[in-house]
């Protein structure tokens, strides 16, 4: 499976008369774009706002960000199965890609309504909560979307998210027949026999147990977001959008996972310091101790099936669900698998561990700083000159309190760089 | 000017001057004013201060009369009145390094300001080295420098000033897990240290393995049809309407309700609210999460002999383990105070 993604970075974005990249500069008509997302009915009211790196700007509240790609050769489309899309097995051909931009999905739509659950996530163009979010560097363009008040709360999560594809579909087609300025070809056919084998190993959240449905939005993987077996995937799957849609936190997104930096490092080391096998994705959030011993056990064996001598294990939030990710940790270990695992920490106090279940197999762990926005000793994010979406940010664990987004904000309640793309850590003292 | 320091110095057999080895019995002593490297401490605490005292201890005196030697040091303490003791520093010795620590952790406990030094493999760091400021030390020659840190570090526990983290101030860490940024990004520190764990090289976790402590269990209940049975339940059972605004996840308190007269709860008085799982059941049937009226029938039938009158719900979810255990010990405290011999603890 060999896959070649063709960058088109973009520099600036401009309104104009006519959607079309040029030489960086990507043009985009509004009203052209928003067409297709206005001709559905449950979409009540769109518009697109653009912010820049570097501005005063506050994005709230933030549910997704995708960067536009498009297939261009070989079968399927990016971000597969989700709202509906085909689930035409990806990876293969030529994808290109729009760099340096995004587009940022706002609307104040929960994933489900169960549980006390809702969007948390703000992003801001500049300050500390900017310095430590990579789409800071992005410019963002912000599709703000109302849905149908009426609707189901799965149709609202489907009618909006699907309008954020149809604008990226809409960006990534302007380079479609353009030849990219930087092509990078990702293909795993050749091994070096002398070097160790190495399986990526994402543990995805499932919201099928807390929402108490098995289509519930979130993130996905060929748009299911149940709980199932673990998933092999080839690591173009993932470049090409297998896993996809947003859960709770700042990492936890479309974007992130199509440039997940592990997977990118992984490949970048391929035939040179190891060589990259697979990736298996485990959904998470079983429910049963009996059903996490099985997810741990299965996910090693089949790493070990797939030619694993070294794994590096990932998560993106929750408790319950760390539960079957040690696990995996554990018994990689036990498979006689080199494992690492990269995760945030919880709150600390003297003496007492930060991880939830401490094992001791766990030997080799990345800590990405502390989970929760308080503990990071950011302070106080503040105030900007402008906000792009709600006026009214919602604060308190019972969300009883309205304060205006523009003013000064505690950070968001969860930062969980869960992939490393910062270089936050915890250290003891 | 006001001397706003007084100093009790800890020191061992050999370095409070009174012999080597062959005195490692000599009883604790306390003698005004420094001694030995006690001088070091006069002279740099100046108009600050004063040494008032010296405690010293034979180094198996200490080790073997544990007990009696440290309340030898809490009447010393009562009746000289220090803000600020020094222990040491005690080198690589095992059994002086384990004296400093528990001086230390005694003169802590008694609301005063404790420092030590010591090299950082000494089993007085390796016992206690995250309960303490224990600043690491190598060879005799770096005493006075030392001696002179910890006391200008102690001065500032003393006064109220601002302390650092471990690797501003020196001290060793005491396993505190502060915020801080590394030098790369996290994924190439995780590639990075894959690829030295698969060729066998050394690398360093980031984070500690703490394992929790074991807690022995209760012993179990001989007759049942005797017992006071509590009920708990981490899969957040709320009074309909939430009057007590739990949260749905990281809770810091545990919320108590009286069930007095009740036989179950009843549907459509009671919620469950936990971001965790799907609650929609339990709200239909709360009996699920606390099941009250199964236990209530056990109590009729007199297989229990009685049901505790109040119980207690939070959601546990996101719970840090620093809050658990407070909220664990809070919980206990109340029970044992209510005298219920046994707990049946539903978790989500």
């Amino acid at each position: 499976m060999r896959l070649d993604i063709g960058t088109f970075p973009v520099t600036e974005v401009v309104f104009g008369p006519k959607t079309k990249w040029n030489n960086g500069i990507l043009e985009i008509n509004e009203d052209e774009l928003l067409a297709p997302v206005l001709s559905d009915p449950r979409i009540t009211k769109a518009k697109i706002e653009i912010a820049r790196p570097g501005e005063s700007v506050r994005i709230w509240p933030v549910r997704d960000v995708i960067e536009p790609r498009i297939k261009v050769e070989g079968p399927g489309t990016v971000y597969p199965g989700t709202c509906d899309r085909p689930v035409t097995t990806v990876g293969e051909g030529v994808t290109h890609r729009l760099s340096g931009v995004c587009v940022v999905e706002v609307a104040d739509i929960p994933q489900h309504e169960k549980g006390g659950d809702f969007i948390e996530l703000y992003l801001d163009m500049v300050g500390p909560w900017a310095d430590i979010t990579p789409y800071s560097s992005l410019i963002n363009i912000c599709v703000v979307l109302e849905a149908d008040p009426d609707l189901h709360i799965d149709s609202k999560n489907r009618a909006v998210h699907q309008a954020c594809l149809n604008v990226s579909d809409s960006l990534a087609a302007t380079v479609k027949e353009q030849t990219p300025p930087k092509t990078e070809t990702f293909d795993l056919s050749t091994d070096d026999d002398s070097l160790p084998g190495v399986v990526f190993i994402p543990c995805i959240h499932s919201p099928e147990h807390m929402s108490g449905s098995l289509n519930t939005f979130c993130i996905s993987i060929y748009g299911i977001s149940r709980l199932m077996s673990p998933w092999i995937l080839h690591p173009n799957e993932i470049l090409d959008g297998a896993i996809s849609c947003p859960y709770r936190t700042a990492f936890a997104t479309s974007w992130a996972m199509v440039n997940n930096p592990i997977l990118l490092e992984l490949y970048r080391r391929h035939g040179t310091d190891l060589n990259l096998k697979t990736c298996i994705a485990l959904k998470t959030e079983w429910t049963t101790q009996q059903e996490k011993d099985l997810m741990g056990q299965q996910t090693a064996k089949m790493a070990k099936m797939c030619g694993a001598d070294g794994v590096i294990v990932t998560w993106d939030a929750g408790g319950n669900e760390f539960m079957e990710v040690v696990r995996v940790v554990q018994h990689c270990e036990k498979n006689n698998i080199k494992t690492v695992f990269l995760t945030s920490e919880d709150l600390s106090s003297e003496g007492v561990s930060t991880m939830l279940e401490p094992v001791e197999e766990a030997d080799a762990m990345i800590s990405t700083g502390f989970f929760l926005g308080d503990a990071l000793g950011l302070g106080k994010i503040p105030a900007v000159d402008r906000v792009i979406g709600s006026p009214e940010f919602i604060v308190g664990a019972l969300r009883e309190g309205v304060i205006p987004t523009q003013g000064e904000l505690p950070p968001p309640r969860r930062h969980d760089d869960h992939y490393g793309f910062t270089n936050l850590t915890c250290e003891e003292s | 000017m006001n001397k706003k320091i007084r100093c009790i110095h800890y020191l061992n057999q050999f370095f409070g001057q009174v012999g080597a080895e062959e005195e490692a019995n000599f009883p604790l002593v306390f003698k005004e004013g420094p001694v030995g490297p006690g001088t070091v401490l006069e002279r740099a605490l100046g108009s600050e201060g004063d040494i008032i005292g010296t405690i010293i201890s034979g180094d198996n005196y200490f080790v073997e009369n544990k007990d009696a030697a440290l309340r030898e040091i809490e009447i010393i303490l009562e009746k000289f009145k220090p803000n600020l003791v020094i222990a040491g520093p005690a080198f690589g010795a095992g059994r002086y390094g384990l004296a400093c620590a528990e001086v230390c952790r005694l003169v802590q406990k008694k609301g005063i300001s404790a420092v030590t030094s010591m090299s950082t493999d000494n089993p007085g760091v390796i016992e206690h080295g995250r309960e303490l400021f224990i600043f690491p030390i190598d060879g005799v020659t770096s005493m006075k420098p030392t001696l002179e840190k910890v006391l200008e570090f102690g001065k500032r526990l003393v006064l109220g000033g601002t302390i650092g983290r471990a690797k501003e101030e020196g001290y060793m860490p005491r396993g505190i897990r502060v915020a801080g940024t590394a030098k790369e990004v996290g994924y190439k520190r995780a590639v990075d240290m894959l690829v030295k764990k698969l060729r066998g090289e050394s690398f360093k976790t980031e984070i500690p393995v703490i394992l929790p402590n074991k807690v022995n269990p209760a012993k179990a209940i001989k007759d049942l049809s005797k017992a006071k049975i509590a009920l708990i339940t981490t899969c957040g059972l709320i009074p309909k309407g939430n009057p007590d605004n739990q949260v749905s996840r990281d809770p810091d308190r545990y919320h108590s309700y009286s069930v007095e007269g009740m036989t179950q709860l009843e549907t459509g008085k009671w919620e469950a609210f936990h971001s965790g799982y799907f609650c929609d059941i339990a709200t239909n049937e709360p009996n699920y999460i606390v099941p009250l009226r199964q236990i209530k029938v056990l109590e009729s039938q007199n297989m229990v002999g009685s049901v505790h009158p109040t119980i207690y719900s939070l959601a546990g979810v996101n719970g840090a383990v620093a809050n658990a255990i407070e909220i664990g010990r809070g919980l206990a405290a109340e029970l044992k105070e209510a005298k219920v011999d046994g707990v049946l603890l539903t978790a989500a």
